[in-house]
């Protein structure tokens, strides 16, 4: 330890106290990091509702899913069929353990794991084993190497915008004949965007199990400061971006808040708003040949009022910011998605109100997606398992009310949306309409890709101030190459 | 035998890959397309030839001639490795950068060069701090002590870090809103700063980070370096009444050329594979400002099933690192031969 050191070289004690200032100060840093991981953590969660995480745990996570697998195979042992289960949602096995109970659940991970323990409580001779649980970003990476390696799950969770590149590949089960068989399921009780969102080329491939789209948050109490609310209370909703930017003049004139926020930068939440922008106006971001038309005159106006509202926010603002910005009462409305419904009822500490997406030109509509269960083809070739699979679709079936109470996301079907098991859940009369109003992204192949390129080009127009022009054409460009 | 497996065979593989049209979801369609994938990545419509383009990179690029011309006068360099310096610097900086698209044109592949770029900014602004750093510290480390034995053990302790706890640390820390280092801006009266949203800030950011999470690797490789050194060579120097600075120029720097070749050859080898900080903190943005190759890679091959095409790219930045690391060796290893 010493005797090679040479002492001299370094005899001045100011080297080393800087460095130990410096450690000091990252130490704080971690441990402050560290503390806070969890919570990181659980948000990352929420926000990989709509946004990828890790890569780095990919690898492993894959391994894990294979091992599972493996256990299962061997667990298999009794009479029970064993159904490996992907999905994301998060990882609550522990906190929900041996509850049945639905309506114990707070979060989207507790109300699927509380389904998934309900049906193994059941005796049924199927046991559901969850493979997975990560983030989505991620998840696809593990389903599309589990698609190339063989280690399949039997059912799985699947988007509406990511479906036509597995089912166009031939990769899932056609479910028509077991839907029409079934008993339980009624594929006619579907909300018409449900239907289009599980079929490609008059196909079904997925049973969906709620729209999810974009919402606006408001804090009643600023709308009413600055005087945009009506005689019972509720905010105004604009007719026109005119209107709408009017509200903001008046709601930065009457209060210290910013009027408008969202994540304008993680994870394409403005493309969004420009989706459901330009399909108001009865424009679409593809032609009837699938190739991408973002550059329209629709187009442009949409980024325009996009560009308009970045004005009246804080375009640094990202998911997390703006979300925490607008519970601490510091922003008006707040542009974000379904899934966070029965949070902010429980956390805002103002008057809340979720609405629907205000229509500001000719027709209603506004950006949505679906969670759907998906059979991959090669783990359901046995009778047996696929029978057992299709069972498990229908336990699924049944508890879409459930997972539209736990959630906030909206329930596919026309019987569960009239009828009164969702009467007494909070907001979800405010924003009935976007049931049907919802905007499903083109089913075309290789969306992902363009979609991020399209995300990217908007974006570019209020981070770093690019040519609304230019970016539509870039990205015109760029998605037409993600979609080959 | 074991490293035939499993280092040389994927090699092998990835070249092969990248002359066919290969999906990822279904393997068993592939198609022999040649040398499309390299045109894909490398070519595209209405490109022109310019002297001016990026003219301040390619000329710092062709002054990269003069350290050839010097290690030739020197004898560190043989006539053919000088000739080969010379026209490959000249075919990538004076031929080869002044290609790009005219009015009209675009890259075939629009993301592939950009990417690559950022890469290489990446490379370049990284290696020489993370290495500096790592040496500076080394040496202020390199003696005895308890605390000293202390502090050796914190630098390190980062780099065990996984990227992803890596980067929920720096999310949090940075966030202009929420994080530490937008209130510390804030208690001096400052607006906080985006780190990662701006596009001329979030580059140096992640280097930054990179630094605080591997420079620890660096410094402990120093340190043995450091500790291979002879101390009588120092007591020496000393009694010949040779200074600091000295003492580190003439018996320091070349006791340690070895090391600071390795840790060169290994951090750019490293810069060049970033992906994992990027991808999660920023995923490429603001603007792609920050899209690297590898997370191109990594798009096209699982976001986008393109296998075929996503290993041709890995065989270019294979063989641009295999071709910068040959240069380090040439450069640096001089001595040896």
């Amino acid at each position: 330890m010493t005797s090679s050191y040479n002492p001299k070289t370094t005899n001045s004690p100011w080297p080393l106290l800087l460095m130990l200032l410096a450690v000091l100060s990252l130490v704080a840093a971690a441990c402050g990091g560290d503390d806070d991981s969890d919570d990181a953590a659980s948000e990352e969660t929420e926000a990989a509702e709509e946004a990828g995480a890790e890569a780095e745990a990919e690898a492993e996570e894959a391994e894990e899913a294979a091992d599972s697998e493996e256990e299962m195979a061997d667990e298999g042992s009794g009479d029970d069929i064993v159904l490996a289960f992907a999905r994301f949602f998060g990882d609550c096995e522990e906190d929900v353990a041996g509850v049945t109970d639905v309506n114990q659940a707070t979060t989207e991970c507790e109300v699927i794991q509380i389904i998934e323990n309900a049906f193994n409580a059941e005796d049924n001779g199927i046991r559901v084993e969850k493979i997975g649980g990560q983030a989505w970003g991620d998840y696809y990476t593990q389903l599309t190497t589990a698609f190339a390696g063989g280690e399949l799950p039997n059912v799985g969770v699947m988007h509406q915008h990511r479906l036509p590149d597995f089912a166009g590949r031939g990769l899932l089960m056609p479910l028509d004949d077991a839907f029409a068989n079934s008993s339980v399921i009624d594929f006619d009780d579907y909300t018409a965007p449900a239907q289009a969102a599980a079929q490609l080329d008059g196909t079904t491939y997925a049973l969906p199990f709620d729209i999810h789209a974009s919402l606006w948050h408001v804090n009643v109490d600023l709308f009413e400061a600055a005087g945009l609310t009506d005689g019972d209370g509720n905010p105004i909703a604009a007719t026109s971006p005119e209107e709408l930017i009017e509200q903001c003049e008046a709601i930065e004139a009457a209060t210290e808040a910013q009027c408008f926020g969202h994540d304008w930068f993680e994870f394409g939440v403005g493309a969004r708003l420009f989706l459901g922008l330009v399909q108001q106006q009865g424009g679409s971001l593809t032609d009837d040949s699938g190739a991408a038309t973002p550059n329209t005159p629709e187009g442009q106006e949409a980024l325009a009022v996009l560009n308009g509202l970045a004005e009246y926010s804080d375009v640094t603002q990202g998911y997390t910011d703006s979300q925490s910005a607008f519970l601490n009462g510091d922003i008006a409305i707040l542009h974000n998605g379904t899934w966070v419904v029965d949070q902010y009822s429980r956390e805002a500490g103002f008057n809340y109100v979720a609405t629907n997406v205000p229509t500001l030109y000719n027709s209603p509509s506004v950006w949505g997606d679906s969670h759907m269960w998906v059979l991959p083809m090669a783990s359901n070739e046995d009778p047996a398992v696929s029978a057992a699979s299709v069972a498990f679709l229908e336990y699924l079936y049944e508890n879409i009310p459930g997972w539209a109470k736990g959630t906030g996301h909206i329930a596919p079907r026309a019987s569960v949306l009239g009828g009164d098991e969702l009467a007494d859940a909070p907001q979800r009369a405010n924003y009935a309409d976007t049931a049907s109003s919802a905007g499903l992204v083109p089913s075309v192949e290789g969306w992902a890709g363009a979609w991020d390129a399209l995300a990217e080009e908007v974006n570019a127009t209020w981070i770093t101030g690019k040519d609304q022009d230019t970016a539509l054409a870039d990205a015109e460009a760029r998605m037409n190459d993600a979609l080959g | 035998m074991v490293y035939l497996i499993f280092i040389l065979y994927p090699v092998i593989q990835a070249v092969w890959m990248g002359f066919y049209e290969r999906d990822l979801l279904s393997l068993d369609r592939q198609e022999f397309i040649g040398v499309d994938n390299y045109v894909e990545m490398f070519w595209g419509d209405g490109l022109v030839w310019k002297a001016g383009t990026m003219w301040p990179w390619r000329i710092i690029g062709l002054l990269g001639i003069i350290p050839a011309v010097v290690a030739f006068r020197r004898g560190r360099l043989r006539a053919g490795s000088l000739v080969a310096i010379i026209i490959g610097l000249i075919a990538v900086f004076g031929v080869i950068m002044g290609i790009h698209p005219g009015e009209g044109g675009r890259w075939n592949d629009s993301q592939f060069w950009p990417s690559f770029g950022n890469t290489l900014v990446f490379v370049i602004m990284s290696t020489p701090v993370i290495v500096g750093v790592g040496l500076a510290m080394a040496l202020a480390l390199n003696r005895p002590g308890r605390l000293v034995g202390v502090l050796r053990t914190l630098f390190f302790a980062p780099y065990v870090l996984s990227v992803s706890v890596l980067t929920l640390i720096w999310a949090f820390l940075l966030s202009p809103q929420l994080g530490l280092i937008g209130a510390f801006w804030r208690s001096i009266g400052l607006e906080p700063v985006s780190w990662l949203t701006d596009p001329s800030l979030a580059m140096p950011t992640i280097v930054a980070l990179t630094l605080w999470w591997t420079v620890g690797f660096n410094v402990v490789l120093f340190l043995a370096g450091l500790q291979d050194i002879d101390e009588s060579q120092y007591e020496a120097a000393s009694l010949d009444g040779a200074n600091g600075w000295q003492r580190f120029r003439h018996i320091t720097v070349p006791g340690l050329r070895r090391t600071l070749l390795l840790i060169t050859v290994l951090q750019i080898i490293a810069s060049f594979q970033i992906f994992g900080q990027v991808f999660i903190l920023t995923r490429g943005g603001p603007n792609g400002a920050t899209r690297v190759s590898i997370q191109h890679i990594y798009e096209a091959a699982f976001r986008d099933a393109q296998l075929g095409y996503a290993s041709a790219m890995s065989v270019f930045l294979f063989v641009v690192m295999v071709g910068v690391s040959a240069l380090q060796f040439n450069f640096m290893g001089g001595d040896n031969r």
